[in-house]
């Protein structure tokens, strides 16, 4: 075997536990693991719940902006496994387990690996399993598999995110809020016709919006979709970047 | 002299921004089985050679070889060879002890010590299931040092591995030092404290704004910058009197013959000086 993929296997064979061991200890990221649990709940019983109500009530109909409504849970789901994640890092930072790192035989690209693509699956994971067990706005399985890939870039970036600018959980907890509002805005998009809609692609996490809204309406997304991947992986890449840089500080 | 295991040539590292460099012209070799101190006061470059030599600072000037290789040309192998216990302590606080150097133990291919074993030699055995987190700054400490000792390394870098540490603990982590030394482990050793470089050290370093002041044995340093006399003490009847001898002809001085001939002789003791004064005479007239 390959002695890069030997490395990185060896970064999640003894980071894996470790990490479990640390959410397991530590309540606030115990905490935002059960929200995840309960966001799915949130959505497939209470979103119905405030249709009949806003119908009775006010006599709006929610029914049809269901897409815009499970763009914010593709978000909010990825970006959570990001906090999570992120939370991590800065412990990592805080206790110094960095620098130890940096001093045994695993090279530390394999440490990056693992620090990037354990988000990045997790949130596929989560995003792919979680959507159809919320089931308001069912999409085939190949929409479902690309708006996933897309949004599962939020877990690392929201990860690498508070890893970089957070100075410790303290100011970590700040920058969540942060990340939940960047995250949120491109919904706005959802109500401004293009071309002007398109300055939200600025945001990483609008091009998985988008494609979900275009999706939903049977409207093709893969020129979108493409251009997602790009804004994302590089988003990702320079955050990667400084954090390597604070890594070796 | 046995072969070196670190050499040192003309080495200059100036940080990204600096204005001056952190270190310059520094030369030295350790051979293998030695205990080298570097002893300097803060922000003098310790650290920042410890990081060179341990491979956490690139583009320097001048040439570091490390166990006949230049650095450079070593990967991420390096330090299966090599144990590193920092100033800091850097562990993860929410797992204990033993769930530390476990994880850490999982990260090398080569033969490795039981973490049982050296949490023993640290003196925490005891406290192996405890969380880091309850651990005093003492105990972090040596749960460093624990660590540096998990890959059986044939070079070991200790920065301050007796700081904040009670007398008998420290004495118990000189004492295992002196052990790696015998299985012929070499060790570079960082540190404030003027008794533990004098009594472990083979050869000490002194560096003084970036610049190595001097490098050699603590007894020879000893001799060198004190006096060649002795000092005796005297309880007599007006009280206490102290006179100095020189030692060349001291068997036939007239004063210090009958000195010891009184019956009145409290102490006495040569005037060879101590590492701590030779510390701040080079580094104070460095400074001034």
């Amino acid at each position: 075997m390959d002695a890069t993929i030997r490395w990185v296997l060896t970064a999640y064979r003894v980071f894996g536990p470790v990490d479990i061991k640390n959410i397991r200890r530590e309540r606030l990221l115990l905490g935002l693991t059960v929200l995840m649990a309960v966001l799915v709940l949130l959505y497939r019983y209470g979103v119905p719940a405030l249709t009949t109500a806003l119908q009775v009530r006010l006599g709006f109909d929610l029914l049809p902006y269901y897409d815009l409504v499970m763009s914010m849970y593709v978000g909010t789901a990825a970006g959570t496994v990001g906090v999570v994640v992120g939370f991590l890092l800065l412990d990592e930072r805080d206790d110094r387990t960095l620098t130890a790192l940096l001093v045994t035989p695993l090279p530390v690209g394999s440490y990056l690996a693992y620090r990037i693509t354990l988000p990045l699956a997790l949130s596929f994971v989560l995003t792919i399993v979680t959507y159809p067990l919320v089931g308001i706005a069912p999409l085939p399985i190949v929409d479902l598999l690309v708006i996933s890939g897309l949004a599962s870039f939020a877990g690392p970036a929201a990860a690498l995110f508070l890893a970089t600018f957070a100075e410790n959980k303290i100011t970590g907890l700040a920058l969540t809020k942060v990340i939940n509002a960047v995250g949120s805005l491109p919904v706005l998009a959802y109500f401004v016709p293009a071309p002007w809609q398109w300055l939200a692609g600025l945001v990483p996490g609008y091009w998985p919006m988008k494609a979900l809204w275009l999706a939903a309406a049977g409207e093709a997304y893969w020129g979108g979709a493409l251009v997602g991947l790009v804004v994302n992986v590089a988003v990702v890449w320079w955050l990667l970047r400084r954090f390597d840089a604070i890594m070796r500080r | 002299m046995a072969k070196s295991v670190v050499r040192v040539d003309g080495v200059r590292f100036t940080y990204q921004g600096g204005a001056a460099p952190a270190v310059t012209d520094l030369a030295f070799e350790i051979p293998a089985g030695e205990i080298f101190g570097f002893l300097g006061p803060s922000g003098a470059g310790k650290s920042t050679t410890q990081k060179l030599l341990i491979g956490l600072l690139t583009g320097y000037e001048g040439r570091i070889a490390v166990f006949g290789r230049d650095l450079g040309e070593w990967s991420s192998d390096y330090y299966e060879r090599l144990g590193v216990s920092f100033e800091f302590p850097n562990h993860h606080l929410k797992l204990t002890a033993l769930e530390n150097l476990d994880y850490f133990r999982s990260l090398y291919t080569g033969p490795t010590e039981d973490p049982r074993t050296v949490l023993a030699q640290v003196g925490l055995e005891a406290d192996r299931d405890k969380r880091v987190a309850e651990f005093s700054k003492g105990m972090r400490g040596r749960l460093n040092v624990a660590r540096a000792l998990l890959s059986k390394p044939e070079l070991l870098f200790l920065d301050e591995p007796t700081a904040g540490l009670d007398p008998v603990t420290s004495r118990s982590i000189r004492e295992l030092i002196r052990e790696r030394r015998e299985v012929g482990a070499t060790v570079f050793l960082t540190t404030h404290d003027m008794v533990v470089a004098d009594e472990l050290c083979d050869r000490v370093a002194f560096i003084v704004d970036g610049r190595l002041a001097l490098v050699d044995a603590p007894r020879a340093l000893k001799l060198e910058h004190g006096r060649r006399t002795v000092r005796v003490e005297l309880d007599g009847p007006d009280g206490r009197s102290v006179s100095e001898h020189a030692l060349d002809g001291l068997g036939s001085d007239p004063g210090f013959l009958q000195a010891l001939r009184s019956g009145r002789v409290q102490t006495i003791h040569t005037q060879e000086t101590t590492l701590e004064e030779i510390f701040v005479r080079v580094t104070g007239s460095a400074l001034s």
